[in-house]
């Protein structure tokens, strides 16, 4: 097509050879990661700080890290179907104003902030666990409900057309045609969502939920930034490492749903 | 086959359709023409109920089309529309195969009718595994065609099917169309804005405007179209001329044993059009032409007033 640049079959190959492999940049996340949950001390001994150890918790970090890795999960696994689900029903009932009350509801709601959406969940489900859960979840689904709103609408015109008009019955042309190609665009809202529970997360710990927000809030009131780190470094190589895993999945869809050139079939 | 009886449709306050009738036999292909927004797609898309009508009916086998669940009536009915709408997430052979897996068509007989539909229009089997990105626009229309006729259907819609291409494809286009539907003979409804291309393909042609059939006829019937009245205008005064063009010179030709051999004519193939011939005789100022045949030897000669004479003799 473009015989400027030389031979384009040429070049994409050796961009391709010199390219790593998709999978390794999470990997590494991930590595890292677990190891810095396991030594943080060898992490601190790289900065030359050390916690001053007041108020530091008799529960090991790993143990923190998984707690909070069990809220994010859980919360995103509600969300996440349901966003999807509440997304589906917008387009589709669109003259039934479904549509707008959830738009309209959902920019409301991602204007108030976490904290206080955490807060204020306290009183409708107690302490711990439960108010956290609820609203990461209720939180986690705004990304996801708006981008499956706009990946439904943006699917071409056309193809939804010709779907209908070859004789799909509007499930068929849900299911065969306009999920698959909005894929890309919910699964960017699925990545969003995650990478800000995991950060909104931190503050279960003033719900009682645990996790890694329990040093960040033992370093604030001891005034010992090397104890905030202990909960911030590992939360946030989390939300990277799901941000990386997450973005890998959006590009196969991308490519499954035809949007760039992968040499498959050519 | 197909008729439409009295179709209104409104949107709001405006009709995009507003008492349209037309009937189209068995086996036709009727060319419905008008300027754009005069209400063919709307009219068109009755027939296979993506348009509900306000009132009138539409009849599809002297059957009422909203008798029919409207997904069974619709995979009977193949349907191309200007945009193609190939789906970009399925390859080209997916893509044709869609209707067949609807019907439940098994496996085997559906791999092997891809094959054919893609061979009808023009493409080798190799493309059945080739993404609609890698189509060029011509290549998409084709296998948007493909896709159409993929479960045989009697009936084929066809709205600016060849609309978005550049015009050398599209006359290619359009011929391969032509020798396709000579073969399968499919009832047709084909919504264009191109006179040219109305010409080209037309059993019949209806014309439209403000969301009523004007006029539904032969092309060569067209021709004695008063100029000054809205079918007239809009066909253009070239009418005359681009009409010759459904006729061969070998047609009309004169043997050349009937008459003596015009020494210094221009010659021209048999096979040509009379349209060609008619632009021949204009750019070299003369009024006969010599005829060659294929292996081009002398087969006649053509006069203008033959050429001149023809739409009068034709039914
Ligand atoms: N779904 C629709 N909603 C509102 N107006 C429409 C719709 N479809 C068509 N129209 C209007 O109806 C008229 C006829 O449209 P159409 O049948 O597409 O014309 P054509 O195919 O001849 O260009 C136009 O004025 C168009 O704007
Ligand atoms: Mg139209």
């Amino acid at each position: 097509m473009n015989d400027a640049s030389g031979n384009p079959a040429a070049a994409q190959a050796d961009s391709r050879r010199l390219r790593a492999p998709g999978w390794v940049f999470p990997a590494l996340l991930l590595a890292v990661l677990i190891l810095s949950v396991l030594r943080f001390d060898l992490i601190e001994s790289l900065l030359g700080i050390r916690a001053r150890g007041l108020l530091v918790s008799r529960i090991p970090l790993w143990e923190l890290a998984l707690q909070h890795l069990g809220l994010v999960a859980a919360s995103s696994a509600a969300a996440v179907p349901i966003a999807l689900g509440l997304g589906i029903a917008a387009v589709r009932f669109s003259e039934s104003g479904l549509r707008a009350l959830l738009v309209a509801a959902g920019s409301a709601a991602q204007t108030f902030p976490s904290a206080a959406v955490l807060a204020l969940s306290v009183p409708l489900a107690g302490f711990g666990f439960a108010p956290t859960f609820l609203a990461l979840s209720l939180y986690g689904m705004l990304p996801v409900l708006h981008n499956t709103i706009a990946g439904l609408e943006g699917v071409p015109e056309a193809a939804v057309d010709a779907a209908r008009g070859m004789g799909m019955r509007p499930r068929q042309v849900l299911i065969r045609v306009q999920l698959p190609l909005a894929l890309p665009v919910i699964l960017a809202g699925v990545r969003t969502s995650v990478v800000i529970n995991t950060a909104a997360a931190t503050l279960g710990a003033a719900m009682g939920a645990g996790g890694l927000g329990l040093p960040i809030i033992s370093g604030i009131r001891s005034f010992d930034p090397a104890l905030i780190l202990r909960g911030a470094v590992p939360s946030a190589l989390l939300a990277l490492f799901a941000d990386a895993s997450l973005r890998r999945l959006e590009d196969r869809a991308r490519r499954a749903a035809g949007g760039k050139p992968d040499g498959r079939g050519a | 086959m197909i008729r439409f009886r009295n179709i209104v449709k409104s949107y709001g306050s405006a009709r995009a359709v507003d008492g349209a009738d037309l009937e189209i036999a068995p086996g036709e292909l009727c060319v419905l023409i008008g300027p754009s927004g005069c209400g063919k797609s709307t009219l068109l898309r009755t027939a296979n109920r993506m348009v509900e009508p306000d009132s009138g009916e539409v009849f599809v086998d002297g059957r009422p089309v909203r008798e029919h669940p409207p997904e069974e009536l619709r995979r009977g009915i193949g349907y191309v529309i200007q945009s193609v709408g190939l789906f970009p997430h399925m390859t080209v052979g997916d893509n044709v195969a869609v209707v067949p897996r609807l019907l439940g068509i098994d496996k085997g007989e559906i791999a092997g009718r891809v094959d054919r539909m893609l061979e009808l229009v023009g493409l080798s089997p190799e493309w059945s595994s080739r993404w609609p990105r890698e189509l060029s626009g011509g290549e998409a229309q084709r296998v948007g065609v493909a896709r159409a006729l993929a479960a045989d259907p009697p009936i084929l819609l066809m709205d600016e099917p060849f609309g978005s291409v550049d015009p050398l494809t599209r006359v290619r286009l359009q011929r391969e169309f032509l020798a396709i539907q000579r073969r399968l003979h499919k009832t047709v409804l084909f919504v264009t804005h191109d006179v040219e291309e109305a010409i080209r393909l037309a059993d019949r042609i209806a014309v439209m405007r403000s969301g009523r059939i004007l006029r539904h006829a032969t092309p060569e019937e067209f021709v004695a179209t008063d100029a000054e009245d809205f079918v007239g205008e809009f066909l253009g005064l070239e009418y005359g001329v681009e009409i010759l063009s459904r006729r061969r010179v070998r047609e009309v030709l004169r043997p050349a044993a009937e008459i003596g051999s015009d020494p210094g004519a221009p010659s021209i193939r048999a096979e040509a059009s009379l349209k060609e011939a008619l632009g021949l005789m204009a750019a070299r100022r003369v009024e006969c032409l010599s005829v060659t045949d294929g292996e081009g030897r002398r087969a006649g000669s053509l006069r203008m007033e033959d050429v001149l004479g023809t739409w009068k003799a034709c039914p």
